[in-house]
């Protein structure tokens, strides 16, 4: 909360860039009313909570963690009583708390815009469970970051691991567009990647696409991978940590 | 003028030395550019997997458009960076 316009800053940058999707998708619906399935309106939502749910599911372990390695920064920890990981996660939660107190408004306020404007609602029962559910994607997605992060051991430089992850994201995760749209056959290879539940998934159960049946198996299925990708990052940290070396620190 | 090329020269032939010297981190960064690419390729192909045409345009003329906005971007920006 220290410097409290950059959150802010963020967020409108994050509405700058679903506003000129929306535009987009207004252009490309002028001529047909259903899109892969989609009306105008059940697109307009899927963007509309886009922000909402990311600002829950978003972690950024790679944007420090891969330079404290390099540089040499962990070593005071590691003669600490605590496990890194775990200071990791508490902090990137911490930090996601104080932030959302700015940037929760903010796109609870455009969501709200939309819905009056394009008269949407929504099932406030989905739309719980889809929050609980986006919780479960956030250790899943930290999990998935201190794996990347944990690269660093092995690695020179580490910016670029920050933005394939972005990338990887953006297709895989549903925030560029929703995954069903795609043809069967990329779907299907879609359908078995954990990404899917940072955004897509969250996001169809929040505007009742999701069977319970569906939502029940998508639970057991984060658990799964919550279940691959801690055993992956424990396993990581104990092979990087023994070829870390740091001088002078 | 000599001078000032010979300058930007080696200010180049150190730039590239610098980039190349971690090799892994230097062929990511170049697969992330690509993947930067490929994700803004899929995007346009989405749309027209399931539309023909968005207000006139066809898939062929958004790639196209998308294409000189990708070279502006990456070559030109970068170009402008790098004098600055």
């Amino acid at each position: 909360m220290e410097y409290r316009s950059i959150p802010v800053i963020w967020a409108l940058i994050e509405l700058i860039s679903i506003i000129s999707v929306v535009f987009l998708w207004l252009a490309i619906y002028r001529g047909q009313d259903i899109v892969g399935n989609y009306s105008f309106k059940q697109m307009l939502l899927y963007y509309a909570l886009v922000p909402l749910i990311g600002s829950i599911t978003d972690v950024y372990v790679t944007s420090s963690l891969p330079k404290m390695i390099k540089d040499g920064r962990i070593s005071a920890d590691l003669l600490k009583p605590y496990s890194l990981s775990l200071v990791h996660f508490l902090k990137s939660t911490s930090i996601k708390l104080a932030q959302q107190i700015l940037k929760v408004p903010i796109f609870l306020a455009f969501i709200l815009f939309i819905f009056f404007y394009f008269q949407i609602s929504l099932d406030l029962k989905n739309v719980a469970i889809a929050l609980f559910f986006s919780l479960f994607a956030y250790v899943l997605n930290f999990l998935m970051d201190l794996c990347l992060s944990f690269a660093a051991f092995w690695m020179d430089e580490v910016w670029s691991l920050k933005h394939l992850k972005f990338v990887t994201q953006m297709v895989f995760g549903g925030m560029a567009f929703p995954l069903d749209i795609l043809p069967k056959t990329l779907k299907n290879i879609f359908n078995f990647q954990p990404m899917r539940f940072l955004y897509y998934f969250p996001i169809k159960i929040a505007s009742s696409g999701e069977s319970i049946l569906q939502i029940t198996v998508g639970f057991i299925e984060v658990l799964l991978w919550i279940g691959f990708f801690g055993i992956l990052a424990a396993f990581l940290w104990k092979r990087g940590i023994r070829k870390y070396g740091a001088y002078g620190n | 003028m000599k001078r000032y090329l010979k300058i930007y020269k080696n200010l180049i032939k150190f730039a590239a030395i610098q980039e190349t010297t971690y090799r892994v981190s230097f062929f990511l960064e170049i697969f992330v550019e690509l993947a930067y690419i490929a994700v803004s390729i899929l995007l346009v192909k989405v749309v027209f997997w399931n539309i023909k045409e968005v207000a006139g345009w066809n898939f062929n003329m958004v790639l196209v458009l998308s294409g000189v906005n990708i070279f502006f971007i990456e070559s030109l920006l970068g170009l402008v960076l790098f004098l600055i």
